[in-house]
């Protein structure tokens, strides 16, 4: 594969992409569009994976706030210049962490509504097939 | 050279960098001031060790050994005090690193998530801290020297401007006068993360002592 140019970057194969206009057999135009399939299972994934990079982001906040009160490595010119521009550094990372966190947390309120709404109306349908079947 | 002399030659090499490499090695466990002895017959410790604490740091009245915490920083916090805590989810290590030895705990969107350091790699402890916002009077946006917590001198620590109005909050508490931890709050805005924050260094201090005794 390294010796052919143009191949995706990253090692994995691209899912195959069904071309424009063409659906997946099976696929039904709805009246309304698209069907939207709603896997609760990926759902639940995606909310771990969110889970676990806020909380990357929570301990790469702490550690550059310890990082900040360590000493610089020695007495010469060269570390204080050092730890001045990693300081400095090391302070705009922390606001883009607090951003990022925000972000990353209002994503996590929006998905876990949409699982419980989903799991919700499911739990709905199936109570009220249950109770029309004879 | 017969196999005998090449054995005895080995053996006076081996024994003549044993003799060298001895020389200043550390031994034993740091006494209670987080001080470590050495072989006998050399010096103990610098001139300016001694003059510890520095800066205008205050002294520890009643120091800790911590070095047991430096291998398990997680150790720092019992199940029963996380769970008065009310904060969920593991310990997470993190040791040896550029600022020592750390280890947070929380998990979760909405969670509080706290966490402490050991500056192991700070040889002055509160002293260093003291030492360092003289010499940077604008490096923190806070820097208050506040009341002993379970008798460890205190200071609380905002790095950065805005720190409380986003749910952040630390105190750093001088262990002894060589060791200081740093404990570390982060909430979601709206309530007192300095208080978390003073309760969390409450509850390590209180496993530091115990676990000295």
């Amino acid at each position: 594969m390294a010796d052919k140019e143009g191949h995706r970057l990253g090692g994995a194969d691209p899912k195959p992409q069904p071309k424009h206009g063409q659906q997946h057999d099976g696929d039904q135009a709805h009246a309304s569009g698209k069907k939207l399939y709603v896997d609760e299972g990926e759902l639940n994934q995606a909310l771990v994976h969110l889970k676990n990079a806020i909380d990357t982001l929570n301990d790469a906040y702490a550690s550059s706030q310890y990082l900040d009160s360590a000493l610089k490595p020695g007495n010469e010119y060269q570390s204080a210049g050092f730890t001045s521009i990693a300081n400095k550094i090391g302070k705009r990372k922390r606001a883009e962490i607090l951003e990022d966190q925000k972000t990353l947390q209002a994503m996590y309120d929006n998905l876990k509504a949409t699982v419980d709404n989903h799991r919700e109306t499911e739990q709905a349908n199936a109570e009220s097939l249950r109770r029309t079947q004879p | 050279m017969t196999r005998r002399a090449k054995a005895a030659l080995a053996a006076a090499l081996l024994t003549a960098t044993l003799a060298s490499a001895g020389c200043g090695m550390t031994v034993g466990k740091p006494d209670a001031s987080g001080h470590s002895s050495t072989v006998s017959g050399h010096k103990k410790s610098s001139a300016k060790e001694s003059r510890l604490p520095h800066h205008g740091a205050p002294k520890v009245p009643d120091p800790v050994d911590i070095s047991r915490f430096k291998q398990h920083p997680c150790s720092a916090l019992t199940q029963a005090q996380l769970d008065t805590l009310g904060v969920k989810g593991q310990g997470r290590a993190d040791t040896d690193t550029a600022a020592g030895d750390s280890c947070a705990w929380g998990s979760g969107a909405h969670q509080v998530h706290v966490g402490y350091n050991i500056f192991s790699n700070n040889p002055g402890g509160l002293s260093d801290l003291y030492a360092i916002n003289k010499s940077q009077p604008d490096k923190y946006a806070m820097f208050k020297p506040s009341q002993p917590i379970n008798g460890f001198p205190s200071v609380r620590l905002h790095v950065d401007a805005n720190e409380q109005e986003n749910g952040v909050c630390s105190y750093f508490v001088g262990i002894n006068d060589r060791s200081a931890i740093q404990t570390n709050v982060q909430e979601d805005p709206g309530g007192d993360p300095c208080d978390d924050a003073k309760q969390v260094a409450l509850s390590i201090t209180k496993t530091m002592k115990d676990g000295s005794r």
